[in-house]
């Protein structure tokens, strides 16, 4: 009777997790012909990568046309490494600005420290939208529209906080003795850093900034108004103009999946920390 | 190597009084051991020294040098800490040789003197390991020589030995000691634990709710505690307290404690101090000096009083008796031949009644 | 009395404040500084595609509530949105917990399984659903022609389900985050608590009620918080998948403050009803906050 009920249950966590994805891949697999047959099919009856090779820039032969078409006419290619380049530029800066303000929150108690981590909550709770508008005032003054720093600057705006929350969590816990023993040793406070807590805490620093990565490859809002139609247009707004423009569903639905390729990679590294770390969400921390 | 002295030391977090005007003379190449409960401060005042904690007043120096507000790396001490504190990421070598290379000494100096301070500790086949790789007691010997290796001149131990088990603790401690000997450099040791403070201190310093309330060596804190508080938490089992009060016996000239059927004779300048005959005092009693004697076999020589047996310990070699006298606990230690059960009547007789030692009743100080 | 500190040297304060510095300039340029300006705005009756810039006091807010039917519009469907999506979302996350804290074969890979849509962006859920609730290419409209319910495929999408389908959306995307979260905390529960239930006979039912939950509750409770604040300004998934219809059946306040921004260029107003969010999230926190902490949920 358990039993069932487990087997039902794993079943179902499976069918809910694999399902959207699958209709998307089963798409991307199929030839344009295919795509709209009533009702539609479950699997692809002539599976190719048609799709993937023309979205990547690539010439392709359609058998069913007897024609080579053209790659793709949306930058994808170009999009991905524009996300790549500016989501490790924000995990970068955001690592270098977040460890330190995350160590000296989590370690030290300063008389304006609780200001600033209710500062850092709120922060988080704040609607996108709200300083979505003024960032894009700003943006269109200082000339950040449609470059590469200005929607990285956008993305720290909105990482930051987040990231600074978690570390500053991990090192509230991490072990004051270790850096005493440093201290005491004959490292200076910065010395201890760098020598001693940094090599320690390096497994959640590098953590942090795979989440800072993420979110910012993820992020789509900014990433529209800033960046789309311009050349610094990043992935997920090219996904969003390309279903406006084009009619090939299976053509998009390629670009969806590629987009999903970084996604992924990172959530195999994360199943193995999430349980132990708990790189979960500061909002979650803050009332444990 | 150097003398430390604490002068009105205080440290106050928010609300809480961790170390209360604490002054204190640490003299060279003593091994001085800071007992006390946990939470009494201890450890606060080792990081004090240190340097790791400021004091919110009060001084300290190192012979003459006022260090009150040097940095810890600039105190040139070293620290064994409870938990080791061994750098995770780094081997037993690096670990053993950081405080050397933060100071930029030459690669070969540094090695040679890994290699010399491994050999004296034995573990010269772990200096490739990982702490994670090694038992408590490995990593306890790998801490201990960090803090060696740079020859500093004060060591700071803060229960270094709590986290390795029972057996390996005789031995280690008993290194430690040969250790502090052989370099003779000043070691203030931090525990909660009163075999090591007693076992391996030239001094014993007792502290209780952040306030230092007795500095002595081993036989004075035991037999001469400053008060009620000292008495009850050093000796195992702890002191007897009898609240009894002095009586003047006119015929013999002489003024005894009287409590029960207990009648010690006190000295007239003890009872002169507490203001004489009615007054009432507390005696302390250690276990040690109760004798536990069967109905049968009591002939009728010395103090002694009839009791009866509570509950009988056997701790091996030893027993501890309670027994009842009206209502009051008493501890005594015997022999474990004499076999004993609850309910049973017997003698208590107080073996050396000069040891008995008397505690002003209101302020629980000794009276000398 | 604290004894002053020799002027020259590095207190912990001090050199917290050096590491601290940074972030606070990052702060204060990209979060503070901008809310103030959102602020000025939302006083003004900017409108680019009018190109009118004047201070009107707090004229949008009155005409946002008193004047403007959309405000309560979007303020119903907001809520409904927000209350669907957590409850939906919280009652799966321990479902999937309780699931996936059992031990079974292939566990572990079950598990990389179920974390997967945590990692995807919100757009990318969106651009999934459009593939899976499409009339002609998709999965569910095309199901009714498998099962025999229909001949043609149906319009799935409709203004009465649209609402409840983005709170599935919603949920699909944050319930492994809710799922893990409860999962670490199930590993902390003493297993010697299971064995007492288990000596004094209870059930499994009876262990989860008395052992399980009642560890859970305080978690549980932590999560419903972050997902009714996420979904209270959720807006790239129903720019993604509904663009606020049909009609203007998902027109939530986020994606209406969005929409007279970047579609309708007002900037002052679209400040305006994002204001009204930030008070609501900041209700929301401060409410939580208390929840939680003051009365020790």
């Amino acid at each position: 009777m358990k039993k069932a009920l487990l087997i039902i249950g794993i079943v179902f966590v499976v069918l809910w997790s694999i399902i959207p994805i699958y209709w998307a891949l089963n798409i991307s697999l199929m030839y344009h012909f295919e795509v709209y047959s009533v009702p539609a099919h479950l699997f692809p009856e002539h599976p190719t990568l048609y799709n993937y090779l023309r979205s990547l820039g690539f010439s392709v032969f359609n058998p069913f046309t007897n024609r080579v078409d053209p790659p793709v006419g949306y930058p994808i290619r170009e999009a991905l490494i524009n996300s790549f380049v500016v989501a490790s530029m924000v995990s970068l800066i955001t690592i270098a600005i977040a460890t330190p303000a995350g160590y000296a929150l989590g370690r030290y108690r300063t008389r304006h420290s609780g200001l600033l981590t209710a500062l850092l909550l709120g922060s988080r709770t704040l609607p996108p939208v709200s300083i979505l508008i003024p960032l894009y005032i700003i943006g269109l003054r200082y000339r950040l529209l449609g470059t590469t720093h200005g929607i990285t600057v956008m993305h720290l705006a909105l990482v930051l906080p987040l990231t600074t929350w978690i570390l500053m969590g991990f090192f509230s816990t991490f072990p004051s003795e270790i850096e005493k023993a440093a201290r005491v040793d004959g490292a200076t406070r910065l010395q201890a850093i760098v020598r001693v807590v940094i090599p320690t805490a390096l497994p959640a620093i590098v953590s942090a900034g795979l989440l800072s990565f993420l979110f910012s490859y993820n992020e789509y809002l900014f990433s529209w108004v800033f960046t789309s139609g311009t050349p610094a247009q990043t992935i997920q707004p090219t996904l969003a103009s390309m279903w406006f423009m084009i009619g090939e569903i299976n053509i998009m639905a390629a670009a969806t999946i590629l987009s999903l390729i970084v996604p992924v990679v990172i959530s195999l590294y994360f199943q193995k920390y999430i349980i132990q770390v708990r790189l979960v969400d500061p909002y979650a921390l803050a009332f444990e | 190597m150097v003398e430390v002295r604490l002068e009105h030391v205080t440290k106050i977090f928010g609300k809480t009084i961790a170390v209360n005007d604490l002054n204190l003379v640490v003299r060279d190449k003593e091994f001085f051991v800071l007992l006390g409960p946990s939470g009494c401060g201890k450890s606060t005042t080792l990081n004090i020294i240190a340097g790791l904690e400021k004091p919110t007043s009060g001084r300290v120096y190192f012979d003459d040098e006022d260090v009150t507000f040097l940095p810890p790396e600039e105190r040139n001490i070293a620290m064994v800490f409870q938990s080791y504190a061994l750098y995770p990421t780094m081997t037993a070598y690096d670990n053993i040789a950081f405080p050397l290379k933060i100071r930029r000494l030459l690669r070969d100096e540094i090695h040679k003197r890994v290699k010399e301070v491994a050999e004296m500790l034995h573990i010269e086949h772990l200096l490739d390991k990982k702490p994670h790789q090694m038992s408590g007691g490995e990593r306890q010997r790998v801490a201990l020589a960090r803090a060696i290796v740079r020859q500093p001149r004060l060591f700071l131990m803060d229960e270094p030995l709590s986290n390795i088990d029972a057996k390996l603790r005789i031995t280690a401690r008993t290194e430690l000691i040969r250790l502090q000997r052989k370099l003779g450099v000043t070691t203030i040791y931090v525990t909660h634990d009163q075999t090591e403070a007693f076992t391996m201190g030239h001094r014993i310093g007792v502290m209780f709710n952040g306030c230092l309330l007795q500095v002595g060596d081993p036989l004075e804190i035991f037999e001469r505690p400053h008060n009620t508080v000292v008495a009850g938490f050093v000796g195992i089992p702890p002191m007897n307290f009898i609240e009894g009060h002095i009586a003047y016996d006119e015929r013999l000239g002489k003024y005894y404690f009287k409590w029960n059927e207990i009648i010690l004779e006190v000295g007239g300048d003890i009872t002169e101090k507490i203001g004489g005959h009615g007054k009432t005092v507390i005696a302390g009693i250690r276990p040690q000096n109760l004798q536990v004697i069967k109905s049968e076999s009591y002939s009728k020589i010395g103090i002694a009083f009839k009791a009866k047996v509570y509950t009988v310990e056997r701790l091996g070699t030893e027993s501890v008796i309670t027994v009842d006298i009206d209502g009051e606990l008493l501890r005594a230690v015997t022999p474990s031949e004499l076999t004993l059960s609850p309910d049973e009547d017997v003698v208590v007789k107080i073996v050396n009644p000069q040891k008995v030692i008397f505690f002003n009743k209101n302020t629980g100080d000794l009276i000398t | 009395m604290a004894q002053p500190f020799p002027k020259r040297k590095l207190t912990d304060e001090r050199f917290a404040i050096i590491l601290l510095l940074p972030l606070i300039i990052a702060l204060f340029a990209l979060n503070l500084y901008p809310m103030a300006y959102s602020f000025w705005l939302s006083l003004t009756n900017t409108d680019v595609s009018r190109g009118i810039s004047k201070f009107i006091g707090f004229i949008n807010y009155y005409n946002l509530v008193f004047k403007d039917p959309y405000f309560w519009h979007s303020l119903r469907v907001s809520l409904q949105f927000t209350l669907e999506a957590s409850l939906l979302a919280v009652a799966l996350s321990l479902t999937f917990a309780l699931i996936l804290n059992e031990s079974f074969k292939g566990r572990r890979i079950i598990r990389t399984i179920a974390i997967l849509p945590w990692a995807f962006s919100t757009y990318a859920v969106a651009s999934l659903a459009r593939y899976l609730f499409a009339r002609s290419y998709g999965l569910f409209s095309s199901l009714y022609v498998y099962l025999g319910l229909s001949d043609t495929p149906v319009e799935v999408v409709t203004s009465e389900s649209a609402i409840h389908i983005l709170a599935l959306l919603f949920a699909w995307n944050y319930v492994p985050l809710g799922a893990f979260f409860l999962l670490a905390q199930l590993q902390i529960i003493p297993l010697d608590l299971y064995n007492q239930a288990r000596i004094d006979g209870a059930s499994a039912i009876r262990r989860l009620k008395v052992v399980t939950l009642p560890f859970l509750r305080r978690p549980i409770a932590i999560i419903l918080l972050l997902f009714t604040v996420f979904s209270v300004v959720e807006t790239t998934l129903i720019i993604g998948f509904t663009g606020g219809g049909p009609g203007k059946a998902t027109q939530t306040l986020t994606y209406w403050a969005y929409a007279k921004t970047f579609m309708d260029y007002e900037y002052g107003y679209g400040a305006a009803i994002s204001w009204f969010l930030i008070l609501i999230a900041m209700a929301l926190g401060v409410l939580y906050y208390y929840v939680l902490n003051k009365l020790k949920l």
